[in-house]
């Protein structure tokens, strides 16, 4: 079984890299609310992986509060960065 | 091994294989909306195929069941936050007009 | 129905999900906890204003749980889909805005055709009119106009899937039933 949480694991540390990748290269902000989505989703997975290769029960309290506060992070990052470039495009015109 | 490792074995690996594949996407694709698909459909496969890959190795129904709210609240969520950044990015004018081989929607003057 | 019971029976579901939710929380299912859940529930009623469940008239289950396994199928594909476009050439693909003039006026309905959207083969939400129920979809791939009516037709077979699930008031289904509507977009929001 330990092989099959190192491979688990490789390929859920490849995700975040990539993502993390996007993170930083981002072009827009929308990019960036996107990947740090994508980084609570990978998260909420490497720790429930983590839990289950240590014969530990899932904490799903914690789980689930992860993807709530990435979901309601995005969601008004989301927000602000399209009020933030409407504003702009009001200076300019 | 028994039947709930067999299931683990199997489900844990195809799982992150979806969520590496997407976030592959996520990095490759030339644009945003484009990214956002790649952000959206195989992270959500992914989570759900390793908590369903964790469940058998909690031992009890009742450990198991609150994986089954996070599987939830992903598919709830999930769809909610890229519609979100999507019609974000499109009101804002974020997107590139290259990208798209057809714009059925009115002209960017007119977008709200 | 009057309006009164439609309001007392979206809240009761509402309730009742919330219960679940706190069941689902504690991980086990004994009278303290349920006790404790609904006297959570009733304060969060009592202190906030709680959305309500939008309503459905009824909800048929074979018509229900096959849309659910169709969706599950769907979510499956479009991420075979994506990963076959990630890893042979990324840089090569192609997406299109596409309009959809959807039949629903239900908000329980567009909803979870939204929500099926988002998450259905190549195609993605950027915006939604609930005036006109027009939704604005990206699609991908996405090369010629054939290609965006096969995802047009793909909105609307959902539509309809969910549309037999779930049963809805008839004042809330359009009389127009035409793909796209003729009418300019208005506003978002």
């Amino acid at each position: 079984m330990d092989a099959v949480y190192t491979v688990t694991m490789v390929l859920l540390g490849a995700a975040v890299l990539m993502t993390a990748m996007r993170l930083i290269r981002g072009r827009t902000a929308f990019d960036r609310i996107m990947a740090m989505d994508v980084l609570s989703v990978l998260l909420v997975s490497g720790i429930a992986v983590h839990a289950a290769a240590r014969d530990e029960p899932a904490n799903a309290t914690i789980l689930v509060v992860i993807s709530l506060l990435g979901f309601v992070g995005s969601v008004t990052a989301a927000r602000l960065a399209s009020e933030h470039a409407e504003n702009r495009a009001e200076d300019r015109a | 091994m028994t039947a709930g490792d067999v299931v683990t074995a199997v489900l844990l690996p195809t799982g992150a294989a979806f969520s590496a594949v997407g976030a592959l996407g996520v990095l490759r694709f030339p644009d945003l909306l484009t990214r956002l698909h790649a952000a959206t459909k195989p992270q959500t496969i992914g989570l759900l195929l390793i908590l369903a890959g964790v469940a058998p190795q909690t031992g009890s129904l009742a450990d198991a069941a609150p994986l089954l709210l996070v599987a939830v609240f992903q598919l709830i969520t999930a769809p909610v936050a890229a519609q979100t950044i999507g019609a974000a990015a499109y009101r804002t004018g974020a997107i590139d007009p290259a990208t798209l081989t057809l714009d059925e929607s009115s002209p960017p003057g007119d977008r709200a | 129905m009057n309006g009164l019971a439609r309001r007392a029976g979206g809240r009761l579901g509402m309730g009742v999900w919330l219960l679940a939710v706190w069941v689902l929380l504690w991980g086990r299912i004994d009278a303290a906890t349920v006790i404790g859940g609904l006297a959570v529930v009733l304060v969060a009623y009592a202190v906030s204003r709680l959305p309500t469940v939008p309503l459905v008239t009824r909800v048929r289950p074979v018509p229900l749980a096959k849309a659910a396994l169709e969706f599950a199928w769907d979510l499956l594909v479009s991420s075979v889909v994506i990963a076959w476009h990630a890893l042979r050439a990324p840089g090569r693909i192609q997406g299109a805005i596409i309009e959809v003039g959807a039949r629903s006026r239900s908000e329980v309905v567009l909803l979870a055709v939204t929500t099926s959207v988002s998450l259905r083969p190549g195609t993605l939400l950027v915006g939604l009119d609930w005036e006109r129920s027009l939704l604005r979809i990206h699609g991908m791939p996405v090369r010629s106009e054939e290609e965006a009516d096969a995802a047009r037709d793909g909105v609307l077979r959902t539509e309809r899937r969910l549309m037999r699930a779930l049963v809805i008031p008839d004042d809330d289904i359009r009389p127009d039933t035409g793909a796209r509507p003729d009418v300019p977009p208005a506003e978002e929001e």
